[in-house]
C-alpha cells in the first residue's frame, strides 16, 4: 500500500503539471507569439491567464493525439518511404495543433503564428533536450 | 525416450515464454524463492534487464560469428531497445517525439529534488511514460502496478493523466 497522504498525492500531481508545463515551454511561447505581429490577430480576451493550464491541456493532447495518429500513418502508409511517413506523422501533430491553437485565437493565422513557434521552439530546443536527456539519470 | 524429449521441449518452451514475459513475471513475483522457477524467472529477469546495449550488441556480434542468425536478430532489437530508451530522438514524429522526450527529462531531472517518498514513483512513471503506447486510464493503471506503484497512486496518477488528456 502506498505511504503517501492525500496532501502529498495532491503535491505529486501537482509536480507532474509543472512537469508537463516544463516540457510545454515551446507551446507556453506560442501564446504569446502572436502579440508580437498583431495584425494577424490575438488570443482572446483573458485566455493568456490560464495559458499555462492551457499548456498543459495541449500538450497531453498532442502527445495522445501523436501517438493515435502515428499508428494510424503507420497502419495505412505502411509500404510508403520513412520519410514520407515521418513528414506525415510530424504534419499530423501540426494540425492537431494548429487546431488547439484555433481554439483560443481570434484569428486563424494567429493561430498558424501560434503553433509555428511551438514548433520551431520544440526544433530549436531539440539539441538541448537531447543533450539533456543523454546525460539525464536513468535510476 | 519420447517423455523426455516432450520434458526438455517444454522446459525450453518454459524458459522463453519466461524471457518473453520477464517484466511482468518480475514483479509479479517480489518474494520469490530462487529455488523455484518463479525464482529463476525472476533472476533471469534481473539479469536480462541489467544488461547494457553495448552488452547486447556484443552478444549479437558472437551470435553471428556462431551463424545463429536469429539469436542475433533478437540481440540486436535488445540492443536498439536499451540504446533507443532514452537517447538522441529519432527523426519520427518531431513535434511528439520532442514533447515526449522533454516531459522525460524533466521528469528525470526534477526527480530527485522531491521528497524521499515521492522519489520512486517519478522514476518509475518516467520509466513507464517511455514505454507508454496508450494514454488510457485503465493501461496506465495496470502498467504502473506492474512496476510496483501501489494502487492509488497509480490511479490518482492516470486520473490526471486522462482528465487533462480527456481521451
Amino acid at each position: 500500500m502506498s505511504t503517501l497522504k492525500t496532501s502529498e498525492k495532491f503535491g505529486f500531481g501537482l509536480y507532474l503539471s509543472l512537469v508537463t508545463l516544463a516540457a510545454g515551454l515551446p507551446v507556453l511561447l506560442g501564446f504569446f507569439a502572436p502579440m508580437w505581429v498583431p495584425q494577424v490577430g490575438t488570443p482572446k480576451h483573458g485566455i493568456l491567464l490560464w495559458s499555462p493550464l492551457l499548456t498543459i491541456v495541449f500538450v497531453l493532447i498532442v502527445l495522445v493525439l501523436g501517438e493515435i495518429s502515428d499508428r494510424i500513418v503507420l497502419k495505412v502508409f505502411n509500404s510508403a518511404s520513412k520519410v514520407a511517413t515521418q513528414t506525415l506523422q510530424t504534419l499530423l501533430s501540426f494540425v492537431v495543433l494548429l487546431g488547439c491553437y484555433r481554439l483560443v485565437m481570434t484569428d486563424y493565422q494567429a493561430a498558424l503564428v501560434a503553433s509555428v513557434t511551438a514548433t520551431l521552439g520544440y526544433v530549436v530546443l531539440s539539441p538541448i533536450i537531447n543533450k539533456m536527456a543523454e546525460k539525464a539519470p536513468k535510476n | 525416450m519420447f517423455n523426455a524429449k516432450v520434458l526438455r521441449i517444454s522446459a525450453a518452451v518454459s524458459v522463453s515464454s519466461a524471457l518473453v514475459l520477464t517484466p511482468l513475471a518480475a514483479n509479479a513475483t517480489p518474494d520469490a524463492s530462487p529455488n523455484n522457477s518463479a525464482g529463476i524467472v525472476k533472476n533471469t529477469s534481473s539479469f536480462s534487464q541489467s544488461l547494457t546495449a553495448n552488452d547486447w550488441k556484443e552478444i549479437a556480434k558472437r551470435a553471428s560469428a556462431a551463424s545463429d542468425m536469429s539469436s542475433a536478430r533478437i540481440a540486436n532489437s535488445m540492443a536498439t531497445q536499451k540504446s533507443g530508451s532514452i537517447g538522441v530522438a529519432k527523426p519520427a514524429n518531431i513535434i511528439t517525439s520532442l514533447a515526449k522526450k522533454a516531459t522525460l527529462v524533466a521528469l528525470r531531472y526534477s526527480a530527485d529534488k522531491l521528497p524521499k517518498a515521492m522519489r520512486p514513483y517519478a522514476k518509475k512513471i518516467a520509466n513507464f511514460l517511455e514505454d507508454l503506447e496508450n494514454w488510457q486510464e485503465g493501461p496506465i493503471i495496470t502498467g504502473l502496478m506492474a512496476l510496483g506503484v501501489p494502487y492509488d497512486v497509480a490511479s490518482a496518477t492516470a486520473t490526471w493523466v486522462v482528465v487533462f488528456a480527456g481521451v
